[in-house]
C-alpha cells in the first residue's frame, strides 16, 4: 500500500468562456468553483442588485425595511445601490402585473435612460419572465446600443422576436430553459445559428428555491459545468441564477406566522437567499 | 464499485461455457447462483476452484472500499456517516447524510438550557421529521465526565472532544453503550488506536494539512484502527474547499487508503470566518456541499438549523427517486366554494412549482394531487398513472364536489387529451385546458378568474 499523498489536481483544457459586461468580465475558469489551484484564471462570482421597478402588494417586509422609501422609486435604488458597493445591477422591469403593458414599456424605457445617466456599472436588463410581454418590453429595452448590456431572459418559445435586435445592438443576453442540460444545450445552438456570438450567451439553467426543487437546478449547473470543462463549446457560457426571486416568494422568506422550530425571521430569510450563492456566477 | 453478479458470471466456468459449468463444488447449485452470492459478500471467491486470476483481481479491485463507513451513538439512535461512491449526486446519489452536529462546552453557564434545545429539535418537511444530529461536547472543566453521562443518558448521539486520555478512558468504561466518536486532541497516534480497538468506538484523526493528515491516519491504520474519522484544522476559506475536494476525491477516484474516510469539520477551524451566524450558515451550508460528512457547528440558532436541515434533504435526495409529496387537497390560500380547483400529479418538484405559481397569482385555489408514483405529468400520463379514471377519483374521495360550486376543474395543459376521458367519469363537471408550462400559470389563472366573474 503506497502511503504518498499526491494532489488529485486535474486539468481541464477547456474554460468558460469569458462574457465582457462592458467593463468587468466573467468567466474564464478552467476549473469547476472555488479550485484555485487548478485554474489559470480565478473568476470570482460576481454578485449583482436586483432592483424592481414595481413593488408587488405581497412583497416581503423585510425587503422594503431595508429599502425603505427609496424602494418604491427605481431611481433611488440604483443611487442607493452605488453607496452600498455592488458590482453591479440587475433591474428587473416587472410590469407583467400592470393594466396598461404598452404605457408601462414606455416608462420603463424612460426610467432606464436616467438610470443609464447615473451609473457606469455592468447593468443586466431583465424582463418580466411572462413570454408575451417580454417580446414586447425587450426588444425596447435594447435600443440604449451606445453603452453594452446584458438583456434578458430569452426562452425557445420567444427568442426569435428578440435575440435579433440584442444582438444588433451588441447586447448580451441570458438564454432560459427549464431545468435541463439537453435544451440548455440544444437553445444554445439555435441562438448561435442565428448568428449570435456563444461569447455573448449566459446561460440561466432556471433554479428552484432552497427546499422547493434546489437539487435540481444544483445538479444541472454541475453537469452543465462539468461538460463545459470537457470541451462541450455549447454549455461552456458562464451561468446566471435569480436566487433573489427564488428565495423570497418562498414562506420560509416571508412570514413569521410559522412553527417556533423555523427560528428568527431575518436569520431565516437572510440564509434562504444566501444558501444559492456557492452555485455560479455571477 | 463492487461487481454485479452478472458480471461476475462473465468470468465463471457457466459464463464461459466451459466444461466445468455448475459443477456444484462450490456449495451453490449453479454458476450463477454463486456469482449473485459473491457479489452480495454472502459467499467467498475461493469456494470456486475454476476461478482465474482475472477476476480476482477485478474482484478484490472492485471489492476496494473507497471510503469507509463509520458509526457512532447508541444502537437505537445510530449515525451513519462515509460509504460514499461518487464526487457528484447526478452521478448516482450520495448515501449517508452530513451528520449537523452542535458544539456544546461542558464548562457553558447554560448547559442545561442549551443541551435541551439541541436535543428537542424536530422539524417536518416533505413528510420526513429533521433534527440535530449529534452534540460535540467539550472538555471544558471538571464537569466534563457528569455532562458526558447526561448526554448518553438522552440517548443523543455524542463527540467527546478532550485533550486528556484518562478522563475519556473514565467516561467510556462508564458509558458503554453511547459508543461516542472520541476526539483526542494531542493524545499520541498510539494512544488513540488503542482507545478504538479496546473500546471499539470511532476515534478523530487530525492534520492542520492533508500530508500531516496522511502520515497520521497510515499510523493509526498500521496500528489496527479501522474506525477513523479525519479532522482537517485551521483553514484558510480560499484552500479549504479544495482540500475537501481533494480529500473526497483520493478516496473515490484513487481508492487512496489513508484517506478513505469521512471528515469531520468544524466551523471553528475556518480561520478569520466571522462570529457572525448567517456567515458561519453560509459556511455550514458549503461543507455540506463540498465535502464534509460531518458538521460541527459553533452555535445553536434554529433558523440556521432549518435553512441547514432543509439543503441537506435537498442535496441528499436520490435524483433517480425523486421526492414525492402526500397526494391530497392543498388549499392555496383560503379558497372558497368559488375558488378555482387544479389537478397535478404528486411529484414534488411539480408540487413546489405549481404552488409557487398559484401563490404569485394571487388567487385562492384548491390544488388537488394525484396519487401518481412521484411522477411528473407526462411521465405519469404515458405510464397511465395520470389518467380519467384516477383524476374522478381524486376529485370525488377530496369532497370537491361539496367544497365548490362551480364543477370545473382545470387540467395541465400538456394532457388536453384526457378531457372528454375525465369528463365521462365526471359527468357533472367541465374540464378546462390550463397551461402547458408552470411559468404560464398566473396569467391563465388571472383571465380565467375574469372570465368566471364575468360570467356570474
Amino acid at each position: 500500500m503506497s502511503n504518498t499523498y499526491t494532489p488529485p489536481k486535474k486539468e481541464y483544457k477547456t474554460a468558460i468562456r469569458e462574457v465582457d459586461l462592458n467593463g468587468i468580465k466573467i468567466g474564464g475558469e478552467n476549473s469547476l468553483n472555488f479550485l484555485h489551484s487548478e485554474t489559470q484564471k480565478v473568476s470570482k462570482p460576481l454578485i449583482a442588485c436586483e432592483i424592481l421597478t414595481n413593488i408587488p402588494p405581497n412583497h416581503p417586509k423585510m425587503l422594503k425595511d431595508f429599502w425603505e422609501e427609496t424602494i418604491y422609486n427605481p431611481i433611488e435604488c440604483v443611487k442607493s445601490a452605488l453607496e452600498k458597493n455592488f458590482s453591479a445591477l440587475a433591474i428587473r422591469f416587472n410590469i407583467e402585473n400592470c393594466e396598461d403593458i404598452d404605457l408601462e414599456i414606455e416608462k420603463s424605457k424612460e426610467q432606464l435612460k436616467e438610470i443609464l445617466k447615473i451609473t457606469d456599472l455592468p447593468l443586466f436588463l431583465i424582463g418580466t419572465f411572462r413570454r408575451e410581454v417580454d417580446v414586447k418590453l425587450l426588444p425596447e429595452l435594447d435600443i440604449y446600443f451606445y453603452r453594452k448590456c446584458t438583456i434578458g431572459a430569452v426562452e425557445e418559445e420567444n427568442f426569435r422576436k428578440i435575440a435579433p435586435i440584442v444582438k444588433e445592438c451588441g447586447h448580451n443576453i441570458i438564454a432560459r430553459t427549464p431545468i435541463d442540460i439537453n435544451l440548455t444545450k440544444q437553445f444554445n445552438i439555435l441562438l448561435t445559428e442565428l448568428g449570435f456570438d456563444a461569447d455573448k450567451i449566459i446561460i440561466d439553467p432556471n433554479t428552484g428555491g432552497l427546499g422547493y426543487g434546489l437539487d435540481y437546478a444544483y445538479s444541472i449547473i454541475e453537469r452543465i459545468k462539468q461538460a463545459a470543462l470537457q470541451s462541450d463549446t455549447m454549455l461552456n457560457m458562464p451561468i446566471i441564477t435569480f436566487v433573489g426571486e427564488e428565495a423570497w416568494k418562498t414562506k420560509e422568506a416571508k412570514s413569521n406566522n410559522v412553527p417556533a422550530e423555523w427560528g428568527n425571521l431575518t436569520t431565516r430569510a437572510i440564509s434562504w437567499e444566501s444558501k444559492y450563492c456557492r452555485h455560479a456566477p455571477p | 464499485m463492487k461487481l454485479t453478479g452478472l458480471q461476475i458470471f462473465k468470468y465463471l466456468p457457466g459464463g464461459k461455457k466451459e466444461q466445468e459449468a455448475n459443477c456444484k463444488n462450490c456449495g451453490f447449485p449453479t454458476c450463477m447462483a454463486f456469482a449473485m452470492k459473491l457479489a452480495k459478500n454472502e459467499t467467498e471467491i475461493d469456494k470456486c476452484e475454476f476461478v482465474t486470476d482475472e477476476l480476482k483481481s477485478v474482484f478484490e479491485e472492485a471489492s476496494r472500499i473507497q471510503q469507509a463507513e463509520i458509526k457512532f451513538g447508541c444502537a437505537e439512535n445510530l449515525v451513519k456517516i462515509g460509504n460514499e461512491t461518487v464526487m457528484f449526486r447526478h452521478d448516482k446519489k450520495f448515501v449517508n447524510p452530513t451528520c449537523i452536529a452542535v458544539k456544546l462546552e461542558s464548562s457553558d453557564e447554560n448547559f442545561n438550557e442549551k443541551f435541551s434545545k439541541i436535543l428537542n429539535y424536530s422539524i417536518e418537511r416533505v413528510g420526513e421529521d429533521l433534527k440535530i444530529s449529534a452534540v460535540a461536547l467539550v472538555d471544558t472543566d471538571e464537569t466534563f465526565y457528569s455532562k458526558a453521562k447526561k448526554v448518553a443518558e438522552s440517548k443523543l448521539p455524542m463527540i467527546l472532544v478532550s485533550e486528556n486520555t484518562e478522563k475519556i478512558k473514565q467516561i467510556l468504561d462508564e458509558i458503554k453503550d453511547s459508543k461516542p466518536l472520541v476526539y483526542l486532541e494531542n493524545a499520541s497516534l498510539e494512544e488513540i488506536a488503542e482507545i478504538e480497538r479496546n473500546y471499539n468506538v470511532a476515534v478523530v484523526s487530525s492534520g492542520s494539512s492533508i500530508e500531516e493528515l496522511v502520515n497520521n491516519s497510515s499510523k493509526l491504520i498500521e496500528n489496527k484502527a479501522l474506525n477513523i474519522a479525519l479532522n482537517l484544522k485551521n483553514q484558510s476559506q480560499k484552500s479549504l474547499i479544495e482540500n475537501l475536494t481533494y480529500i473526497r476525491r483520493s478516496a473515490i477516484e484513487n481508492k487512496f487508503k489513508p484517506l478513505g474516510f469521512p471528515v469531520i469539520q468544524f466551523t471553528k477551524d475556518i480561520a478569520d470566518l466571522s462570529e457572525d451566524l448567517i456567515e458561519q450558515g453560509i459556511w455550514a451550508s458549503v461543507l455540506l456541499c463540498k465535502y464534509a460528512n460531518i458538521i460541527v457547528l459553533e452555535h445553536f440558532d434554529e433558523a440556521i438549523i432549518y435553512s441547514l436541515l432543509t439543503l441537506r434533504q435537498n442535496i441528499y435526495t436520490d435524483p433517480e427517486k425523486p421526492l414525492q409529496i402526500e397526494a391530497k387537497l392543498y388549499p392555496i390560500g383560503e379558497p372558497d366554494e368559488n375558488s378555482p380547483v387544479i389537478v397535478t400529479t404528486n411529484f414534488a418538484l411539480t408540487y413546489f412549482t405549481v404552488v409557487g405559481e398559484v401563490e404569485a397569482s394571487n388567487i385562492p385555489s384548491y390544488l388537488a394531487i394525484t396519487p401518481s408514483d412521484g411522477m411528473s405529468v407526462l411521465t405519469a400520463w404515458s405510464a397511465d398513472k395520470f389518467n380519467g379514471e384516477i383524476i374522478a377519483k381524486t376529485i370525488k374521495t377530496y369532497g370537491l364536489e361539496e367544497l365548490v360550486k362551480h364543477k370545473k376543474l382545470i387540467i395541465p395543459g400538456y394532457v388536453a387529451s384526457l378531457k372528454e376521458e375525465i369528463e365521462d367519469e365526471l359527468p357533472d363537471w367541465e374540464v378546462v385546458i390550463g397551461a402547458n408550462e408552470a411559468v404560464d400559470i398566473v396569467d391563465f389563472l388571472r383571465s380565467y378568474q375574469k372570465q368566471q366573474l364575468l360570467n356570474s
